[in-house]
């Protein structure tokens, strides 16, 4: 052996891909996902040639859909809504009371959608939601058994054949299963089967991790949950606004807020997100700045900083265009919480925000990130588009 | 009535979730059985024979894809990991191909990424060297001296991997160390 062969076997031991229980679990998620696509074009394309080789126009032919999507429209805007489509499919319903789809699938129809309530459908398959909150109208998202009403939040609903699972990624959510309703909040994840059969409960994870579940398509990026969800007691005889803003009226809550003698707001990690969806959702984004600003600067280590954080990312980049200040908060959010349920998204969001304050640069190398870590993560099409690299 | 709710189904066992249920004897091997088992070795392979860990993952995922569309081929079950490195390793030359192509056309100029942890910085240079002078030399003489010296295979069984006889896996090895020697010394 040279000298060279004598280098190269000592520099070889180093040629190593790292592959832990996490990245085995994104490849084997990849894996599946790029096999059902290829599968749903191998058969697109042999529908296709089968169509040019009799000569017929366009049928009903396998793999394609039976029916045409519905569309219904905004009576508010006079949009029409655009028909959504489900497989890892991002929904957003937006302020205005757009839905907006990123991504393409057969799954998921929207069934009303007016200036006070937006319905969905999701007939199979899985997407992750987001709504922006608005506090005169209800988002509904119906899969099979599942009844899904939200409150300002982002989640995600894979509809099987055994059940319907939903999660939410932050806010919270209202799930009715069979006719009982369960308040699922930021981390929160429940089954609700598809028949009226016995079976034992599940609240989520013992150990605080996601469930491993052996399906037979790819599930949806999510990363670990916290291991456990400090209630904060809030003081006995608690101010009106609380109940105000717990019956979702946050107009009531905020006057509440302000009006003399009301009980201050507790420096509770909970409490000043309560403050926080308050002031957001009656209209004072730059009044929520302070509650969340108080939670990273006084509370930086409860399970709750994370979202704070991706909330005043959200607040400045959505309602208040400071997206530099979008851009430093979805960077902390990661940073408090780099493998929790919110990191993909703030990565995501972070790519836009950076984009927006001109620091394309940055973006793009952030965007190589998430391609990287999330291949089939539900933004990467937005990714793609807002780092550059389409 | 009260809510039904039961968990997505598993394997049917209490078994965790890290450890996929082995197949019975004789069965045929279930995909995340499969994938857990070998997922690891193949990026080793891939990332040995690429160097870009993004591209290594990709080639992972392509070769467990054309692992699951050809199952039904699969006779021998003993011979799984030897069928998903041929898989693994005919993707690397379809990979690699494409890359000379388009370095060929000038639509792609970048030095690939090379996977490294915990090299030495004379070792970083080494093998950022040494790919540039592989990114030089034909595919197939490149992946047979890869398999022989990163990988550590013998000489038979990259024969096997390759499709090839001996005697040319030999020779292909023999000319992309004279190309490497040249380039870098000795």
């Amino acid at each position: 052996m040279n000298g060279l062969e004598r280098r190269i076997d000592e520099a070889k031991e180093c040629l190593d891909l790292p592959l832990d229980d996490a990245a085995i679990d994104r490849l084997r998620a990849g894996t599946l996902a790029r096999a059902h696509r290829r599968e749903r074009t191998r058969r697109t394309v042999v529908s296709v040639a089968a169509v040019l080789a009799l000569g017929v126009g366009i049928s009903t032919l396998r793999g394609w859909p039976s029916e045409a999507p519905r569309v219904a429209t905004d009576e508010r805007s006079g949009d029409a809504t655009r028909p959504i489509l489900p497989r890892a499919t991002e929904v957003r319903v937006t302020r205005d009371g757009r839905v907006e789809v990123d991504g393409d699938a057969t799954g998921v129809r929207t069934r009303e959608a007016t200036s006070r309530r937006v319905v969905l459908e999701l007939r199979a398959g899985a997407a992750r939601f987001e709504v922006a909150p608005h506090p005169e109208r209800t988002v509904e998202v119906q899969a099979g058994e599942a009844r899904i009403t939200v409150l300002g939040t982002a989640f995600i609903v894979e509809h099987h054949e055994a059940a319907v699972r939903v999660e939410v990624v932050y806010g919270e959510v209202d799930l009715d299963c069979h006719g009982s309703s369960h308040l699922l909040r930021t981390g929160d994840q429940r089954d609700c089967a598809n028949e009226s059969a016995d079976a034992p409960r599940s609240e989520g994870p013992r150990d605080g991790r996601a469930h491993e579940s052996v399906l037979s398509s790819p599930r949806l990026e999510r990363g670990e949950r916290p291991s456990s969800r400090r209630r904060i007691e809030t003081p006995t005889g608690a101010g009106d606004w609380r109940d105000l803003a717990a019956e979702g009226d946050f107009d009531g809550a905020y006057r509440a807020m302000q009006a003399p003698g009301a009980r201050a707001v507790t420096d509770h990690p909970e409490e000043l997100l309560k403050a926080a969806d308050v002031a957001r959702l009656s209209g004072h984004a730059a009044q929520a700045i302070g509650p969340l600003e108080r939670i990273l600067t006084q509370h930086a280590r409860d399970p709750r900083a994370p979202l704070a954080a991706f909330t005043l990312g959200r607040l400045h980049l959505d309602e208040l265009g400071n997206p530099r200040a979008a851009a430093e908060a979805f960077a902390l959010a990661r940073r408090l919480r780099s493998d929790g349920p919110l990191a993909q998204d703030a990565l995501a969001r972070e790519v836009e925000a950076r984009s927006r304050a001109g620091e394309d640069r940055v973006a793009q190398r952030l965007a190589e990130e998430y391609v990287r870590t999330y291949p089939t993560g539900t933004r990467i099409r937005s990714v793609r588009r807002f780092g550059g690299l389409e | 009535m009260t809510a039904k709710v039961i968990p997505l189904p598993r394997s049917g066992s209490d078994r965790p979730a890290r450890e996929p249920e082995p197949s019975a004897p004789g069965e045929k091997p279930r995909f995340d059985e499969l994938f857990r088992r070998h997922a690891a070795y193949i990026g080793r392979l891939c990332v040995r024979l690429v160097g870009d860990p993004a591209e290594a993952e990709d080639i992972v995922q392509d070769t467990f894809v054309a692992a699951i569309r050809g199952a039904h081929t699969l006779e021998d079950l003993s011979g799984v990991r030897s069928w998903l490195t041929k898989i693994a390793v005919r993707e690397c030359i379809r990979r690699m191909r494409l890359r000379r192509a388009r370095r060929f056309i000038g639509l792609d100029s970048t030095d690939a990424k090379i996977s490294m942890p915990g090299a030495s910085p004379d070792q970083q240079a080494l093998l950022k060297q040494l790919f540039a002078v592989l990114d030089r030399v034909p595919a197939k003489d490149r992946v047979c001296w890869g398999l022989r010296y990163l990988h550590g295979e013998r000489i038979a069984a990259i024969a096997e991997y390759c499709n090839c006889s001996v005697a040319t896996v030999k020779r292909r090895i023999t000319s992309t160390q004279l190309t490497i020697e040249e380039a870098l010394g000795t």
